[in-house]
């Protein structure tokens, strides 16, 4: 039990730091819209593509999908963390090397009736802005060339929004679960410009816009399982998720000065930012134990998305470079020992494999979209705590291009999750 | 690998992700963001109003005491008139307090000098008949003096003025220099000029009014100082400097028309060029001008008054000294903070007051006035714009 209690606050010491640590360095792409966007439903999925609807779980709790919350046997715990890498290039080979890291997720499943009624919670990034470039620049006196100075400036964006997803999924048969998810979507952003020079004599400014949001909305989950469709023992499982939109309320303050000195520039702007919907649509074929194979779609009207605070890339009234989103996806897992549990180590490590190709929310220049394609990777270590596992994940991808003046990143990001799956509500009995 | 191994090994890699940060940032992406955002720029205002103003230049309990006149071909006839009071120290021996007084002398050692060095110069020394507050009191102020007690002289290579006080001023006043009622029936001497052209500084700390009594002698310390200065006559200077000289309850007041900006402030450097060459031309021989080579830069309020404390920000109140380029720069981060809300019309400063430091001298310089083909007082910003 005392494993147990730590097992559980852990993540919560963990998610602590990682909530408030958003002055790493990422993609220049974060600073446009709300930010770089963000789903995590497992480490199993994200090891697979990054998207599952309908992937069924035995090791692992299906968040992307609260209707696979009716599955639910164990009760099940996961957090990870991950190191993301980037170079990014520009058009005139210029490059830049950037590091980050962040928390995955910290989520938290449990059964109220084995495979009938199950219910999820999870705390995971919804969007993050963590970009960061400098320039040097001359402060122009030409009446004084002796007055002009040098100047360095850093442009900084910092956080991003956050999501607590809490519902409940129902098999309402063998074959067929629904399920339901309030997500409470909350942050803060911060777009900061700092000037400083090389001089005592000078003073460094820093001016720092930071946009609170705050607001909720509804997912709908539905999975349907048929078996022996090609062989006696495959399963395969369609799922489709529906989030509706989100009127996030919040404010926008402009400060100048260091945190605790910042002194507030002008009132603060009270505002809205409506999150379209999302649908998402994929298959799960699990032609026996060992193998599970999956694909996924999702699409995101972001071209309504409106606004009365002005992001990079959106003007409230006026030009919008958002565009409508679609995500691609598809992946593999081999579990060689399948699910029994007497087999050698190796065979009881899962091989992930996967991909996807992401078109772009916003684009920085009008007219010339942002995507990204990636492959995933991962190793799932078994450990001796019966249903638990560290997962060992990889991605690498590309994003963007080096023409039209935009920039090309290449990243690489490691991750590592645990996840912890015990027995709850089981009577003991005695003999 | 024990669960317990996992949940190690996650911390840990935590710990390390949390370290994560830029390698290596760069321009890269500045394009993206360029065209939308502008960096910090220089501007450079002359001001709207340099002329002078009136100041009160405290010389009450100053370091040094001036007396003297001196006619300035360049800067007219100025007189100054020295005050100074002591204290017997309540130590004084009992050999002393029984007296009688025999002796008893003024002890002036000179660390200043304006005008003439080569002349003699004359003195009236004159007692204060009643009490004087120095307290605040700027050089414009006059105090009724007493009866001349004597004329001195001072040689030009006087270092040390010693002036002996007549026997029967000392006789007369015996029971009050070495009694318990010193304090209270004693006030000091005023230092009148007489003749000579030349002003000279005393040094407050070093001067002293030594009586002998009783075989023992005491020094009488020095507890309470002014110099009122005047002067007859009108400056003869050049239509494009402003003059500012010390002892004078004249400053400058310097103000500048800021375009209403929210901009954040990098750097406020004043320039306040002067000019040196003018104050030595055509100086009589053995004529000594000494220039004013530190001068103190004040925040005011629209009625003119010091703004010691504003809404708690900075007080505006710096001193600079004149460069090898003859131009007085205030640039110090300091002086940036301070000017920063005067830039953006935050608190109660409005204007900017030049004055002479607080050492009572006669030392005159020629500020440039704005406008004039030869470079003129600015003031240099640098500025961060705020839109985006």
């Amino acid at each position: 039990m005392r494993f147990l209690r730590f097992c559980l606050l852990l993540p919560l010491l963990l998610a602590y730091p990682a909530y408030g640590q958003g002055s790493s360095d990422g993609s220049i792409y974060s600073r446009f819209g709300l930010g770089e966007l963000r789903t995590f439903g497992s480490s199993q999925i994200q090891a697979m593509g990054g998207e599952s609807t309908a992937l069924p779980g035995v090791y692992y709790t299906n968040h992307s999908n609260p209707a696979a919350w009716g599955d639910l046997v164990l009760m099940r715990a996961s957090i990870g963390v991950q190191y993301q890498g980037i170079v990014a290039e520009d058009g005139a080979a210029q490059t830049s090397r950037l590091t980050s890291g962040a928390l995955n997720a910290v989520q938290f499943s449990f059964p109220l009736k084995s495979r009938k009624l199950g219910v999820g919670v999870s705390f995971e990034p919804f969007t993050r802005s963590n970009y960061r470039v400098q320039v040097r620049g001359l402060t122009e006196a030409p009446a004084s060339p002796a007055d002009t100075a040098t100047y360095l400036i850093d442009y900084e964006g910092r956080g991003g929004l956050q999501q607590v997803v809490v519902g409940a999924g129902y098999r309402l048969s063998e074959r067929f679960s629904v399920g339901a998810g309030v997500n409470f979507i909350f942050g803060l952003q911060e777009d900061v410009r700092s000037a400083s020079f090389p001089y005592s004599s000078h003073l460094p400014s820093r001016l720092a816009d930071q946009t609170r949001l705050a607001g909720a909305t509804l997912t709908l989950g539905s999975q349907a399982g048929l078996t022996e469709i090609l062989g006696e023992n495959d399963v395969l499982s369609l799922g489709a998720v529906l989030r509706l939109p989100a009127k996030l309320h919040g404010s926008r303050v402009r400060t100048v000065g260091q945190s605790l000195d910042a002194d507030t520039l002008g009132a603060p702007l009270d505002g809205s930012a409506t999150i379209p919907f999302s649908f998402r649509l994929g298959f799960a074929y699990q032609p026996d134990a060992r193998w599970a194979l999956l694909a996924d779609g999702r699409y995101e009207t972001w071209s309504n998305f409106e606004s009365d605070f002005a992001f990079d890339g959106y003007t409230p009234g006026g030009a919008s470079n958002f565009n409508n989103r679609l995500r691609l996806s598809g992946g593999a897992e081999f579990l060689p020992g399948g699910r029994r549990l007497n087999q050698p180590f190796l065979s009881r490590v899962a091989y992930r494999l996967g991909g996807y190709y992401d078109q772009g929310y916003v684009s920085p220049r009008s007219g010339f979209d942002v995507n990204t394609v990636g492959l995933t990777a991962g190793l799932s270590l078994p450990s001796t705590f019966a249903g638990s596992r560290l997962d060992l994940n990889f991605e690498v991808g590309r994003r963007g291009s080096t023409e039209n003046l935009l920039v090309r990143d290449t990243f690489y990001r490691i991750s590592a999750n645990v996840n912890i799956g015990e027995r709850w509500f089981e009577k003991r009995r005695l003999r | 690998m024990t669960l317990k191994h996992s949940l190690l090994t996650l911390a840990a890699a935590f710990l390390l992700l949390s370290a994560a940060g830029c390698e290596d940032p760069s321009n890269v992406g500045i394009g993206l963001i360029d065209d939308q955002t502008v960096g910090p720029e220089t501007a450079i205002l002359q001001p709207s109003r340099f002329e002078p103003s009136p100041y009160d230049d405290v010389t009450g309990n100053n370091d040094r005491i001036l007396a003297g006149q001196v006619q300035d071909p360049m800067l007219a006839a100025i007189t100054a008139h020295g005050y100074v009071d002591f204290a017997l120290e309540s130590s004084a021996s009992g050999n002393f307090r029984n007296g009688p007084v025999t002796r008893a002398e003024l002890r002036l050692v000179r660390d200043y000098r304006y005008g003439d060095t080569t002349g003699t110069v004359t003195l009236r020394l004159r007692s204060m008949d009643a009490e004087w507050d120095p307290t605040a009191a700027s050089s414009d102020t006059m105090l009724a003096a007493g009866p001349a007690i004597l004329d001195f002289t001072i040689q030009a290579r006087d270092t040390l003025v010693v002036v002996r006080l007549p026997q029967a001023w000392v006789t007369a006043n015996e029971s009050l220099l070495r009694g318990e009622s010193f304090a209270s029936g004693f006030h000091g001497f005023q230092i009148e000029p007489v003749s000579g052209n030349r002003v000279t500084g005393f040094r407050r700390n070093r001067s002293k009014f030594r009586v002998v009594s009783g075989a023992d002698s005491t020094d009488y310390a020095t507890v309470k100082t002014f110099s009122a200065v005047a002067r007859t006559g009108e400056p003869n200077i050049p239509a494009d400097y402003v003059l500012l000289q010390d002892g004078f309850s004249r400053a400058v007041t310097v103000d500048f028309t800021f375009e209403q900006s929210e901009a954040l402030v990098n750097r406020v450097l004043l320039r306040l060029p002067a000019d040196t060459t003018l104050l030595r031309q055509n100086l009589p021989s053995g004529f000594v001008r000494p220039t004013l080579r530190e001068i103190n830069v004040l925040g005011i309020d629209d009625a003119g008054r010091i703004v010691t404390n504003s809404r708690l920000l900075p007080q505006l109140q710096f001193t600079t000294i004149l460069a090898a380029d003859a131009t007085f720069s205030l640039g110090v981060p300091q002086f940036t903070s301070a000017a920063a809300p005067w830039y953006r019309g935050v608190g109660e400063v409005t204007m900017l007051q030049v004055t002479a430091p607080f050492t009572n001298t006669l030392n005159p310089v020629l500020l440039r006035r704005p406008g004039g083909p030869a470079r003129a007082p600015e003031l240099v910003l640098t500025l961060t714009p705020v839109d985006r």
